[in-house]
């Protein structure tokens, strides 16, 4: 959406929709039925099966239910209750912690890696490939047994090794800051191989004149990191960044299992996230129109996130 | 929450063996553990025909009892579904009011909110019939009291005592009498262990539902009915017995002696296995599952008790877990489902077949009969029968699991409080004050 | 990164494209390590197929399967795991069922995000705005937010125990739409449409003559995240199968985990999560011949 400008001058998705004079608005819309029939087998599909859940999650934001009986009216009272919750805040403050620490790594970090991992130069760069996609395809069930065995305090192994070299032990799974290190390991783990993925489809559309005519100009290899790919990428980090951050906005899988006795809040709730407590809110304590609610507080923060880096984007462009 | 209701046990696994081989009563296995044959077949009943549905995680004690049924119903389908996380998909398919199962294996304060909803089927006339043949302690949890009926079929019991090991105790020169009191017999050998470097307790960090668990049992044992009353209208978390029961949590603590791993992890048994781990509270269907985690050598050696007392007088054992049976109101076949359910835990053969499973019937004329000879490979020659039972029959019957329990004990209520009040960093009054405000806030939701 | 930067002089020759042996070794040396650490917990699951049930419990750590046995295989494939667990559903027709499900799912959505991406990313028109923004939206609610009236759906459809839940909804992806959009803004000149246009192609026409053959990286990408999302998916299946025929390989290795009542079988889970990336692996390699480079600039030229 941005990084077309410079090619071709077609408006951003961020700039003013240039509808005609009012009274030509079925005009335009006939003109462009072909536009219109090719994208609705899309929005019909989309409307059922998405729109219409997401229509009854909103009405079951205002209602009391327990997933049985009649729901009751409940105004605002789900959402009242949501936002005077000291562990709403902790979770909240916890997701930020995770977000301020890991989007800047995953996003620096893949794009790196996806550079070199596309330079023609590096031998095996195929099979790195592969090893870094491997987590994706790795069972979790498995993969949080490991990650046990790895952190816990007893017997774990990086605490024998951090024994043996001196430095001590670490409460990796029993006190508040290790605990979100090992999140956030676990995290980075899993997410790397399949946004370095993405941004080698990304790399692709980066014609190859662009790199020689940098070349020309004398650019050497980091130069060219910083004054091609990179603004080429723009569109593919963005995305990258904003499935990130949902993603992260939505973190559950990995607290849930690694800290699995404690409904993945871990020590101090220092784990605890939105979508943890939301997952107990509706099928451990059965308070289907309160997880309801806290799932929306959720989508207007992910839909805030959003504004400010495709506006992050814009400022960055002028 | 499903994970609190492991069940699971190996001799089982020795006795498919045997089954056919043995007459009735006791049946000699390999190993040290003991099961038993069925009693004799009544007679085949061909008449009786129709489906049912059960959704359940794959080797589950009903699985036993459909050989059973079909034996004496040969014309009756019973369609098991194996599906491990049946909770959320059970959940779902209710709050859509189509797609659930004809049997579903329930926990207690489900079977009270979704009675409460008038959306289990009603079984108080089968009940009634066979009232006296139950533990009144399990029965209770199947009674709706807002509905003045029974909603369901009683499961496994899931009293708890005190798991130890037997050789180090005598090593340490530590006494385990069937008769003691937390204080100040309990906390004074808690010590002693903690002396000796071992561990007892396990506590994990956070406390997690391990810690809400343990303050369930407390709360019965010093009288209480349990985050609310029994009739799920007024919040009684911060009663004098459930502020006593955080009160015992955080002096165990303060012993030193806890563990702290998460819940059955390769870092608990690793602590079992090496003889860290001297002494645990457990619930009686933990017995299986330790048996499939813990080494040959550590078999054998451990023993059970009851749970010390916390008031004289009152109840050695406390409840964590235990499934009762229960069908929608939508099912298609109700007195079909009721037969099945009256088999399963009100007949000789059912209650057999679950006891052979691993899990504890609360049929009164099984565990008085083969229940009292059985012994197991965890707990070696003790014969444990005569230890379940009494504690059983020792259950409090004021304490009840209602349909808020679930949540007061749980992720955002009790669960993420209690931690903070044991570790002395909360006072243990205002702390549960705190958390009885919250509950008083989210109480509306359960209540019709 | 910090350290390949510094390794690069300055001083660079211009226009140089060979990295000096030096810092290749230190560039060499963190990739392998990043490969060894993303690769360890698969090589850990690849040895505890090997192993007896409780061995990953255990708490030294082996490197090589010890004792080695191949019990777990047989035992998956016979669907006897043990004496008390037998499973009903043979593992082939969940692998059958897994590979309907993910081929059913990833190639219309191809299509329809494809053609959807290109028509947001290329052409104007009232609404267009409005439409891809209601698109995002859906993207950011937390699917236990919507699986109670996604169930409902499909009860009320008849659709339960069929494929057609775990198919026909994800024809429809908003982060598939996203990335698409954002790959053809950014990397298909206009010209190349408006030539098609004054050469009087039709939408379809360019849709099909010149976007399909420039957005092979990104097809390749998609269809390789989105087959294994699909092959993957466990919380959408095990709300609509009931059926032992409809079972999918998630659903089946979840009966192995143990977590909520029976033991664990870490052993034949691992040995099922070994079998079930083979497809997976293969689905990569395939795809990753479109992810080679090339396509962009040939097509410029042209």
């Amino acid at each position: 959406m941005t990084t077309q400008n410079q090619i071709s001058g077609t408006p951003g998705l961020m700039s003013a929709p240039q509808v005609g004079r009012r009274s030509s608005i079925w005009h335009q819309i006939w003109k462009h039925r072909i536009e219109y029939l090719l994208i609705s087998p899309f929005f019909i599909i989309f409307g059922i099966f998405h729109g219409y859940p997401l229509a009854f999650s909103i009405w079951l934001s205002f209602q009391r239910w327990q997933g049985i009986g009649e729901p009751r009216w409940f105004g605002l009272g789900n959402y009242e209750r949501l936002l005077k919750s000291e562990r709403i805040i902790g979770a909240l403050g916890n997701t930020i912690i995770f977000l301020i620490i890991l989007l800047p790594i995953i996003i620096g970090l893949t794009l790196v890696l996806a550079t070199i991992l596309n330079s023609p130069q590096i031998k095996g760069r195929k099979v790195l490939r592969v090893l870094y996609f491997l987590p994706y395809i790795t069972s979790a069930v498995i993969v949080a047994i490991i990650f046990q065995l790895l952190l816990n305090n007893n017997s774990g192994w990086i605490n024998g090794i951090l024994e043996a070299v001196g430095i001590g032990r670490v409460g990796w799974l029993i006190e508040a800051w290790p605990a979100r290190i090992s999140v956030i390991l676990m995290v980075l783990w899993g997410a790397t191989g399949y946004n370095v993925l993405i941004m080698l489809g990304g790399l692709q559309g980066i014609p190859a004149e662009l790199y020689d005519a940098a070349s020309v100009d004398g650019a050497d290899t980091i130069q060219k990191f910083f004054f091609v790919t990179v603004p080429m990428m723009r569109g593919v980090i963005l995305f990258v960044g904003i499935t990130t951050t949902i993603g992260l906005l939505n973190l559950f899988t990995q607290p849930w299992l690694l800290f699995s006795s404690s409904s993945g809040s871990g020590p101090d709730d220092a784990t605890a996230t939105l979508n943890t407590i939301q997952y107990s809110t509706a099928f451990q304590a059965s308070r289907y129109g309160e997880a309801a609610a806290l799932g929306f507080i959720i989508a207007i923060l992910v839909i805030f996130a959003t504004l400010i880096q495709l506006r992050l984007v814009r400022t960055a462009e002028a | 929450m499903a994970k609190k209701n492991f069940n699971k046990s190996i001799s089982r696994r020795s006795f498919l063996k045997m089954a056919g081989v043995s007459a009735a009563g006791l049946a000699a296995t390999t190993g040290m553990g003991s099961a038993f044959a069925a009693p004799a077949q009544q007679e085949v009943d061909e008449s009786l025909t129709g489906t049912l549905v059960f959704w359940g995680h794959g080797d589950h004690p009903l699985d036993y009892i459909r050989v059973e049924f079909l034996k004496k119903y040969p014309n009756v389908t019973l369609d098991w579904q194996q599906i491990e996380d049946h909770a959320a998909k059970f959940k779902t398919a209710m709050a859509a009011g189509t797609g659930a199962p004809d049997l579903y294996w329930m926990e207690a304060t489900d079977v009270a909110l979704y009675g409460a909803q008038g959306a289990l089927l009603e079984t108080t006339d089968m009940i009634e019939q066979i009232k006296d043949t139950l533990i009144p302690g399990k029965l209770n949890e199947a009674y709706v009291a807002s509905m003045g009926g029974y909603f369901g079929m009683p499961g496994d019991l899931s009293v708890s005592g005190i798991f130890y090991r037997a050789d180090i105790m005598e090593e340490l020169g530590i006494e385990i009498s069937d008769n003691m009191m937390y204080e100040p017999d309990f906390l004074a050998i808690l010590s002693q262990i903690a002396e000796a470097g071992k561990n007892a307790v396990l506590y994990p960090a956070g406390g997690g539902f391990v810690a809400t668990a343990q303050w369930s049992w407390f709360d019965a044992q010093f009288g209480g009915s349990g985050p609310t009353t029994c009739d799920n209208a007024e919040v009684t978390i911060n009663d004098e017995a459930s502020i006593n029961a955080v009160n015992l949590m955080k002096k165990i603590y303060e012993t030193g002696a806890t563990l702290q791993a998460d819940f059955w992890t390769p870092e608990y048994w690793a602590a079992i296995n090496s003889g860290q781990l001297v002494l645990d509270l457990c619930p009686a269907w933990a017995r299986g599952f330790w048996e499939s985690n813990i080494n040959e050598d550590v078999k054998g050696v451990w023993r059970v008790a009851p749970l010390p007392r916390a008031i004289p007088g009152g109840p050695n054992t406390g409840v964590w877990g235990g499934a009762t049976l229960v069908s929608p109101a939508t099912t298609q076949n109700p007195d079909l489902a009721k037969i099945f359910m009256q088999f399963a835990f009100g007949s000789m053969e059912g209650a057999t077949a679950a006891g052979n499973w691993g899990i504890i019937p609360p049929y009164l004329p099984y565990l008085e009969g083969p229940f009292q000879e059985l012994t197991t490979d965890l707990f070696g020659e003790q014969v444990i029968g005569p230890i379940w039972l009494d504690m059983a029959q020792n259950l409090s019957l004021d304490y009840c699991r209602t349909a808020a329990y679930g949540a007061a004990t749980g992720a955002d209520v009790l669960e993420s409080s209690i931690d903070g009040m044991i570790k002395g960093e909360v006072d243990i009054e205002t702390g549960m004050q705190d958390v009885a405000d919250r509950l008083a806030e989210i109480l509306p939701d359960y209540q019709v | 990164m910090a350290e390949m930067s510094a390794a690069i002089p300055q001083s660079q020759v211009v226009g140089q494209s060979r990295m000096p042996a030096f810092s290749r070794i230190l560039v060499y040396l963190v990739l392998i390590m990043l490969g060894i650490f993303f690769m360890f917990p698969f090589y850990a699951m690849v040895i505890a197929s090997f192993m007896p049930r409780n061995a990953l419990n255990s708490i030294t750590p082996t490197l090589w399967p010890n004792p080695f046995i191949t019990s777990n295989y047989t035992a998956l494939f016979s669907g006897e795991i043990n004496p008390d667990l037998i499973v009903k559903t043979p593992f082939i027709r969940a692998l059958f069922n897994s590979l309907a499900v993910a081929i059913g799912q990833t190639v219309p959505a191809l299509l329809f995000t494809s053609l959807v991406g290109f028509v947001f990313a290329k052409r104007r028109f009232p609404g267009r705005n409005i439409l891809f923004y209601c698109v995002l939206v859906t993207m950011m609610l937390p699917y236990q937010s919507t699986i109670v009236p996604f169930f409902l759906l499909m009860s009320r459809l008849g659709w339960i125990n069929t494929f057609w839940p775990l198919w026909i909804p994800w024809w429809a992806p908003a982060w598939g739409v996203f990335l698409m959009r954002q790959f053809i803004a950014a990397t298909i000149p206009d010209e190349l449409i408006d030539a098609a246009a004054i050469d009087g192609a039709s939408l379809l026409g360019m849709y099909w003559r010149i976007v399909l053959p420039l957005i092979g990286p990104i097809t390749a990408v998609l269809g390789i995240l989105n087959f294994m999302n699909a092959w993957n998916d466990f919380i959408y299946s095990n709300i609509v199968m009931n059926d032992p025929n409809m079972v999918t390989v998630p659903l089946l290795l979840n009966l192995f985990k143990g977590a909520t009542l029976t033991v664990p079988e870490y052993g034949v889970m691992a040995a099922g999560s070994v079998i079930a990336t083979i497809p997976l692996i293969i689905v990569f390699f395939v795809f990753q011949r479109w992810l080679i480079g090339g396509i962009m600039s040939g097509a410029i030229k042209a």
